[in-house]
């Protein structure tokens, strides 16, 4: 399937969502911004399964305001990246997408291992890479030497959701 | 007048049999197949036909560590990795020696710096280290090197090295 009747199944499914920004791939490395809720994620995860988009990384970014975390969906099709950014508040939890792509079973351990980012329902939230007995999360910026800790409009020049 | 008093001492003497073991035991070591990271592709390399460790005894690589009396550690040694090679140490059977390939083995190398928390700068602090191997990674002549500094120490019927204990700043984040 291709990347533009994605856009229309999301307008579809979810049209509540409103940041849907075209980007250029050649500067950013995506196709497709959205900026979500963190009450919308599995609903984009679903829209993007059933378009044919592969899960390609969760990550997260440590701000001020909270972590971000980001979900990389991609096809084999180009133009196809599509990048889903979930501002949170400082602990809040998220919902888990593996009930939608199994691969993100892994990639929310490793996650949570690495920014403490809590993932609700998921089946087994444990630590992935580090020692079962480390008691950090050293991808925080809090952990060791703090620097470029930042706020999201610091960075991205526009509002925490 | 008491008793007649005898010297003690033992009925056989072994030092002569010890010195003659050693020598067969400097002349036979037999390494561990077991690599951490690159320095274990120089050990491959020294192993094998060019550098030939068969030359000295030691190229008889055993897939286990009971059949085995040198452990090299060569490359890196994670901190989830580390009870495992404590766990290989402890299966070999005595006497056994073990060498620290490379710098990151020594002291962590590069990988080690103030707050990290994913390596073991030593080889040193989890097992009893005899023979140090500078380099990154060594040169297998390097290797052949400590190899045959180890035999002259065992062959000397040199004690072991002991843990060697040294303070450094724990690994913990910032407050």
């Amino acid at each position: 399937m291709s990347f533009e009747s994605f856009r229309e199944e999301l307008q579809r499914q979810i049209p509540e969502l409103v940041a849907v920004r075209p980007r250029d791939y050649a500067l950013s490395g995506r196709h497709l911004e959205i900026q979500a809720g963190r009450d919308q994620v599995v609903a984009i995860a679903r829209t993007a399964r059933t378009v044919g988009l592969f899960l390609e990384a969760i990550t997260a970014i440590d701000f001020t305001d909270g972590p971000q975390v980001i979900y990389l969906f991609n096809s084999y099709e180009a133009p196809s990246r599509v990048q889903v950014r979930v501002q949170l508040r400082p602990k809040e939890s998220l919902a888990t997408i593996s009930g939608v792509y199994d691969a993100a079973l892994w990639h929310e351990r490793e996650v949570f291992d690495l920014f403490g980012i809590r993932f609700d329902n998921h089946p087994g939230l444990r630590r992935l890479l580090l020692p079962e007995d480390a008691d950090f999360h050293p991808l925080r910026k809090e952990f060791g030497k703090v620097h470029a800790f930042r706020s999201v409009k610091e960075i991205y020049d526009e509002p925490a959701a | 007048m008491g008793e007649k008093k005898i010297a003690p001492g033992p009925i056989v003497r072994l030092a002569v049999i010890e010195e003659v073991l050693n020598q067969f035991r400097a002349n036979s070591l037999w390494p561990m197949t077991f690599g951490l990271a690159c320095c274990a592709i120089e050990m491959m390399a020294a192993g094998a036909s060019r550098f030939d460790l068969d030359r000295f005894g030691s190229g008889a690589f055993r897939a286990s560590p009971r059949q085995s009396d040198l452990m090299i550690v060569a490359g890196t040694i994670s901190r989830k990795m580390a009870p495992t090679i404590v766990t290989l140490w402890e299966q070999m059977p005595a006497p056994k020696w073990c060498i620290a390939m490379g710098n990151c083995a020594i002291s962590g190398g590069p990988f080690e710096y103030d707050g990290q928390y994913a390596i073991v700068p030593g080889a040193n602090l989890i097992v009893p280290v005899d023979i140090y191997i500078p380099g990154c990674p060594p040169r297998p002549e390097a290797l052949i090197q400590g190899l045959l500094l180890l035999q002259d120490k065992i062959t000397r019927g040199e004690k072991r090295n002991v843990f060697r204990k040294f303070q450094r700043r724990a690994a913990t984040p910032n407050p």
